[in-house]
């Protein structure tokens, strides 16, 4: 069963609710496990096909990007440029232990001179990453521009060791920069960035992070991130649980790795057409003796294109039912497959977890729980599968001893689940 | 001024929220300006800035329609800035996206530059840029303060600058004016230059 909210606007986002079964047991106090899908409105078509872009393409060019990296990220940002229109904007930064300036902020008109100026970038020393960031998010502040998407994009393939490096107080100042209309999204590239850095720049950020392991793919990143960000509608985006006191209903467990704001309320990554932001919870409450039970309201908010907040809320309700008659009832395969993702992603950040207190053995047991929990499945879909493959892949890695790469790849996997990001083809 | 103060927290009515934004109008309004009749809001009116998107949605839609402290900043600084001679098309995109503290700031009368040119993440990162330690991050106040902190503290000591733009034109900068840094403020600075030139030709 699924409820929809229904909205007379076509620009709007919807909530669909979808509970692994769909009654309660009269009378009774039970745990249930929902299922809320939040599916982004189209992003509003324009004359120019999409809203102006402010982007600032943040680059490290320390002395370990030299050769091949440093190579396929000038190219990644070459192809980058040839996708902007005119009427948006990019400048282009690099950093080692000092930031330039490559290309100052302009209309993407004349690409050309851009290009050239990007290919004479060329390696050098350490990684100031914060001061690159920094540099770039000026970039884009400047011509901050409140009816387009304000980002910026930062690679880097080290640690920050130069200038600010506390990632907590970098994370801080990227998640006061988001809160005024300019986000980050960061790409780490090869098997020694720093994750935790880059994955809570991206998370305080209001943006994406993705692992890169290799140099040939970085073009297609920078395309896929352009490409979300011309059919993102909102951002800045909240989902409020609001559970129906009358019935002792509470929000026992949120599954998935996702931050809260000053009110409680879940932040959800960006709204982006056709990527539909799945968040499973579980609940208990006690159900009435009959009717229609009011289980909870969802109340989502978002920043929209022209910059202003909007919200609504979708309340959910379930029959009530006897004990026979709910046994009977059918769990929803899609909620079971969408609860045990999330699970497993839990037990990969658990490996992590196990893997920086070094417990070697703790970890693999994560690992090998994950692998069991897949193997369980009565019918694994193709996207369980391929989490299996994952998994399995995590493990051998762990085994070999490749573990600054395991960590980074299970990180990354259970960061995509938890932002229902869609698996790369 | 008169004596009423703008309350700490505020719920209400639509009915309500334009009494108190009546009685609180006037303190923010220009001296001349204050107790005007045609200056007054109405619930009509505020319903149809709501519909225009210049106030948020009330909390509850319809008939019990609740409004809060926010929606009575959000009116205030509209009419204020409406006086100052500001369309409501360019403040669409502005009075939804201030904060309360923001708000508060623009009532008690930092309006003029600041308001067309508020560009809140240039001014995040020039703070960060200027911060002597790391400590004063962690403490900065994103949301509300009490309407007497937001206020400017006067300068110890006030220093000018003084240029001279063309013959008998002369610019005089404090050593603490918000000089324009985006192409935007640039070009609002540059209008209200010329505004105020001109009304110097109007007069006789």
């Amino acid at each position: 069963m699924t409820q929809s909210n229904m909205n007379p606007s076509t620009l709007q986002p919807t909530a669909e609710f979808r509970p692994l079964k769909s009654a309660l047991v009269a009378g009774k106090t039970q745990e249930l496990t929902l299922l809320i899908r939040v599916h982004p409105a189209p992003a509003p078509r324009r004359s120019g096909g999409r809203p102006p872009l402010n982007l600032a393409l943040v680059l490290d060019r320390s002395g370990s990007m030299a050769g091949e990296p440093l190579e396929m990220a000038k190219e990644a940002t070459v192809a980058a440029l040839r996708q902007l229109k005119p009427e948006d904007r990019v400048s282009v930064v690099s950093f080692d232990d000092e930031v330039r300036v490559e290309v100052p902020s302009a209309s993407a008109r004349d690409l050309e001179a851009m290009i050239a100026q990007v290919r004479t970038i060329t390696s050098g020393g350490s990684t100031a990453l914060y001061d690159g960031w920094m540099v770039g998010a000026t970039q884009v502040a400047t011509h901050l521009n409140r009816q387009g998407l304000n980002r910026v994009i930062l690679l880097s393939d080290g640690q920050a060791n130069h200038g600010l490096t506390d990632a907590r107080e970098i994370a801080r100042r990227v998640s006061g920069l988001s809160e005024r209309g300019v986000s980050t999204t960061t790409l780490g590239f090869g098997g020694h960035y720093d994750e935790n850095l880059l994955l809570s720049m991206a998370t305080s950020g209001d943006g994406n992070f993705e692992h890169i392991e290799e140099a040939g793919k970085l073009p297609t990143f920078f395309e896929s991130e352009l490409q979300g960000l011309s059919r993102t509608s909102g951002r800045t985006v909240s989902l409020g649980l609001e559970p129906n006191g009358e019935y002792r209903c509470e929000v026992l467990e949120v599954l998935g790795d996702l931050q809260r704001n000053e009110f409680g309320r879940l932040q959800l990554p960006n709204l982006v057409e056709g990527q539909p932001l799945s968040v499973v919870a579980r609940i208990r409450l006690t159900a009435p003796d009959r009717g229609v039970t009011g289980v909870l309201r969802a109340r989502l908010a978002w920043t929209g294109l022209d910059g202003l907040r909007q919200k609504f809320r979708a309340q959910f309700n379930l029959p009530v039912t006897d004990q026979a008659a709910y046994d009977a009832l059918p769990d929803d395969p899609e909620v079971l497959e969408a609860a045990a993702l999330l699970e497993m992603a839990k037990r990969q950040r658990e490996a992590v977890r196990a893997m920086d207190a070094g417990d070697r053995s703790g970890a693999m047991d994560y690992l090998s729980g994950v692998v069991a929990m897949v193997q369980a499945m009565p019918s694994p879909s193709a996207e369980v599968s391929a989490t299996l493959a994952e998994s399995q892949e995590l493990q051998r890695l762990y085994q070999d001893g490749e573990d600054g790469l395991a960590r980074k790849r299970a990180l990354s996997q259970a960061y995509n689940r938890s932002q229902s990001k869609p698996r790369r083809s | 001024m008169s004596g009423h103060a703008l309350p700490g927290s505020w719920t209400g009515t639509l009915d309500d929220l334009s009494q108190l934004a009546n009685t609180l109008l006037p303190q923010y309004l220009p001296l001349d300006r204050s107790g005007r009749t045609q200056d007054e809001v109405n619930p009509r009116l505020i319903r149809h800035y709501t519909t225009q998107g210049l106030l948020d949605p009330p909390l509850k839609e319809g008939r019990g329609a609740v409004y809060n402290r926010r929606h009575l900043l959000q009116l205030l600084a509209l009419r204020r800035l409406m006086v100052d001679g500001h369309s409501a098309q360019a403040l669409k995109t502005l009075l939804g996206t201030q904060n309360d503290a923001e708000l508060e700031a623009l009532l008690t009368g930092e309006a003029g530059l600041k308001v067309q040119s508020s560009n809140p993440a240039l001014d995040y990162l020039d703070g960060l840029k200027n911060a002597p330690s790391r400590r004063v991050f962690a403490a900065t106040p994103p949301l509300a303060s009490p309407l007497p902190s937001t206020a400017p503290a006067a300068p110890p000591l006030s220093s000018y600058t003084r240029l001279t733009l063309a013959p008998g034109l002369e610019l005089h900068v404090s050593q603490t004016a918000r000089l324009p840094r985006t192409p935007a403020e640039q070009d609002t600075l540059a209008k209200q230059l010329l505004a105020a030139l001109d009304t110097l030709q109007r007069k006789p």
